[in-house]
């Protein structure tokens, strides 16, 4: 299983962390690179590059993935009233999984088509994670104007090993 | 006949407080005092400020430097600190001495505020006690609690390190005071210095009065 990238948006509509594992296209040899941060302190070079078939910067990837979860999001709650919540969409070359929690932070997961609902996942990241590394960091500000306080060791650490243990595994049996 | 009060400690089901509470509360207290620092320090701008004006002989004092600089802003926010865990920890002492005899010896004092004391703010005990029998211990706690979830973004090693402990700094001042609080209430009057020299651990060095280094 996949991952290609991960995005988390706070409830001022902000991306305050972003997370890549999209493998370099074919024309560089270098091995698949993952590279984070917050979306302004991003390396313009690096990331064009890195975007792969979509060829877009971060900042506006980010806006992408943001303005489609939020239209599809009321989407869904115009058509199948307040209690319904978008949860995944799948095209022919990825699925985007959708976790919001109630105070409206949004976290979003791109992986490949064979993946399960990763609802559930994303739920312990928010939980075990983000509350546990930046929510409880004493050095972590509590709101994170361009994603300052995010993209801290600890977090960043256990993230890419709960990916690793937990995402990348599945299916593996 | 001796009056039965509740006692929280062995209720059940009641009396339980979130730890993620206490842990946010304590985060909080850091930036809280920088606040109160700076404001008083404006105030006390704004007053010297308008002393001066109406010529009333004041000025001059303190220099005319504009609030307060770095040094002292982290002196203020240290006595406060300090001195609110000083209270807390005359408190706790009280509170959980309560069982116990009188202490004999200033390191069975020291003993019961590695292991029964810090089991009751930090839910674990101290991992490491070193003494010189002189009046100096250094107590070692390699995962303490207010630093454990702590961490930066690793922009370039070298320098982050150091910035990283400057500003994990100030989140011990209040356990040092509270310490200071303990020892003072069961008879030791001591100094503390806190410092941390790599994340989580932290290690508290007591000096009590009357002793040699």
């Amino acid at each position: 299983m996949v991952v290609y990238s991960f995005y988390i948006f706070d409830r001022h509509t902000e991306c305050i962390y972003t997370r890549r594992w999209t493998p370099r296209p074919l024309s560089s040899a270098k091995p698949a690179r993952p590279q984070s941060g917050g979306s302004v302190l991003s390396n313009g070079d690096a990331n064009t590059v890195a975007a792969g078939r979509r060829g877009l910067s971060k900042e506006d990837d980010a806006k992408l993935v943001f303005g489609t979860i939020f239209s599809l999001r009321g989407l869904v709650q115009k058509l199948g009233g307040d209690d319904n919540n978008f949860v995944s969409y799948r095209t022919g070359e990825y699925k985007l999984h959708y976790y919001e929690t109630p105070t409206r932070l949004k976290f979003v997961m791109l992986t490949d088509t064979k993946v399960p609902n990763l609802r559930l996942h994303l739920h312990q990241i928010w939980a075990n994670l983000y509350i546990e590394y930046v929510v409880k960091n004493p050095l972590s500000p509590v709101e994170h104007p361009g994603g300052i306080g995010v993209a801290n060791e600890l977090f960043e650490g256990t993230l890419e090993r709960f990916k690793v243990t937990s995402i990348d595994s599945i299916g593996e049996r | 006949p001796t009056m039965s009060l509740p006692d929280p400690s062995t209720t059940q089901n009641e009396g339980y407080v979130s730890a993620t509470c206490f842990d946010l509360l304590l985060i909080e207290l850091v930036p809280m005092a920088y606040r109160i620092a700076a404001d008083l320090a404006a105030k006390e701008e704004v007053w010297l400020a308008s002393k001066r004006r109406t010529n009333l002989g004041v000025g001059g004092i303190g220099g005319t430097a504009p609030g307060l600089d770095e040094e002292e802003l982290r002196e203020t926010v240290f006595f406060r600190l300090d001195s609110i865990g000083y209270r807390v920890g005359l408190a706790l002492a009280e509170r959980f001495s309560r069982e116990r005899p009188r202490f004999t010896d200033p390191l069975d004092v020291i003993k019961f505020l590695c292991k029964d004391l810090w089991v009751v703010v930090f839910r674990k005990q101290i991992d490491n006690l070193k003494t010189n029998h002189r009046g100096v211990y250094v107590l070692t706690d390699n995962n303490f609690k207010p630093l454990k979830n702590m961490s930066l973004e690793k922009a370039g090693a070298g320098r982050s390190r150091e910035t990283m402990m400057q500003q994990a700094q100030p989140f011990l001042y209040f356990p040092a005071g509270v310490i200071r609080g303990v020892l003072s209430a069961l008879g030791i009057q001591a100094s503390v210095v806190a410092e941390t020299s790599e994340l989580p651990g932290a290690t508290f060095q007591i000096r009590t009065v009357g002793s040699k280094p």
